[in-house]
């Protein structure tokens, strides 16, 4: 058998493949300069790889940093470009966070989304306590409910809306919703 | 001087450096992973043409150097 327990990290990788150890030994046996030659080949192949990727590492390195760089300046000149996050810097490098873009307001659509909700209150109740005790509310109690609680305006804005004062409105949400409370727990 | 492109060739290179681009493209945010991907891809491609090793030592100088130091 022949020695192949080196020191030098290189040798000891190099010779960690089957084939490597095969000629060496090969070579140890019957040295020739075919074979050297063969081995000093095999060899080269072999560094240069390794010399290769760690050189090439570097470079994908700082290409990467560099990029990152070259893009934080370009967000930082062109603030209005519309590709940003539209939630101010926290959780920019989530996936899936929408962009400024995607708030556009289509021009050109006929219907809005609002008027694509239905306004019938009791379209929006799942539990079914809950839509009975809607149901025997009046007409008026279950708008104002649709306008506070589905649309989410405020009493004040409410009380524009029905040219009333804003107490009145306050003052008719809250006894639907004491009613609605009754009965629920009735 | 030894140039590395006589010994390997770009897809093999590519091919790899791939787990070491896999792990930098993380670092930036998903929509700018592409660009990145291909930032970097053009810079090893250049690099492979140009770039050249100095002299790389053969095996059998590597082998002396041990016997030497024992």
């Amino acid at each position: 058998m022949v020695d192949t327990q080196f020191k030098n990290p290189l040798l000891k990788a190099f010779l960690d493949e089957l084939e490597h150890l095969e000629l060496y030994q090969q070579y140890c046996k019957s040295p020739n300069e075919w074979l050297k030659k063969l081995i000093d080949e095999r060899f080269m192949q072999f560094y240069i790889r390794i010399r290769a990727i760690s050189y090439f590492s570097k470079i994908i390195y700082f290409t990467a940093r560099h990029f990152d760089m070259e893009r934080r300046k370009y967000e930082k000149r062109y603030v209005l470009t519309l590709d940003g996050s539209s939630s101010d810097g926290n959780g920019s490098k989530k996936e899936g966070t929408s962009t400024l873009k995607e708030l556009i307001v289509d021009e050109s659509a006929t219907v809005h989304f609002p008027d694509k909700l239905n306004d019938e209150l009791n379209q929006y109740i799942q539990h079914p306590l809950l839509y009975k005790a809607v149901q025997s509310l009046n007409k008026r109690q279950q708008q104002i409910l649709f306008l506070a609680y589905v649309l989410n305006i405020s009493d004040t804005e409410i009380s524009k809306k029905l040219n009333v004062t804003q107490q009145a409105i306050s003052k008719s949400k809250n006894n639907a919703l004491a009613k609605v409370r009754r009965l629920i727990n009735a | 001087m030894i140039p590395i492109k006589d010994y390997i060739s770009p897809l093999e290179l590519i091919e790899l450096l791939k787990p070491k681009i896999k792990k930098e493209l993380n670092q930036t945010d998903p929509k700018n992973r592409d660009d990145l991907e291909h930032e970097i891809i053009l810079k090893i491609l250049e690099g492979l043409k140009t770039k050249k090793f100095q002299r790389i030592p053969t095996f059998f100088e590597l082998l002396e150097k041990e016997r030497h130091q024992e």
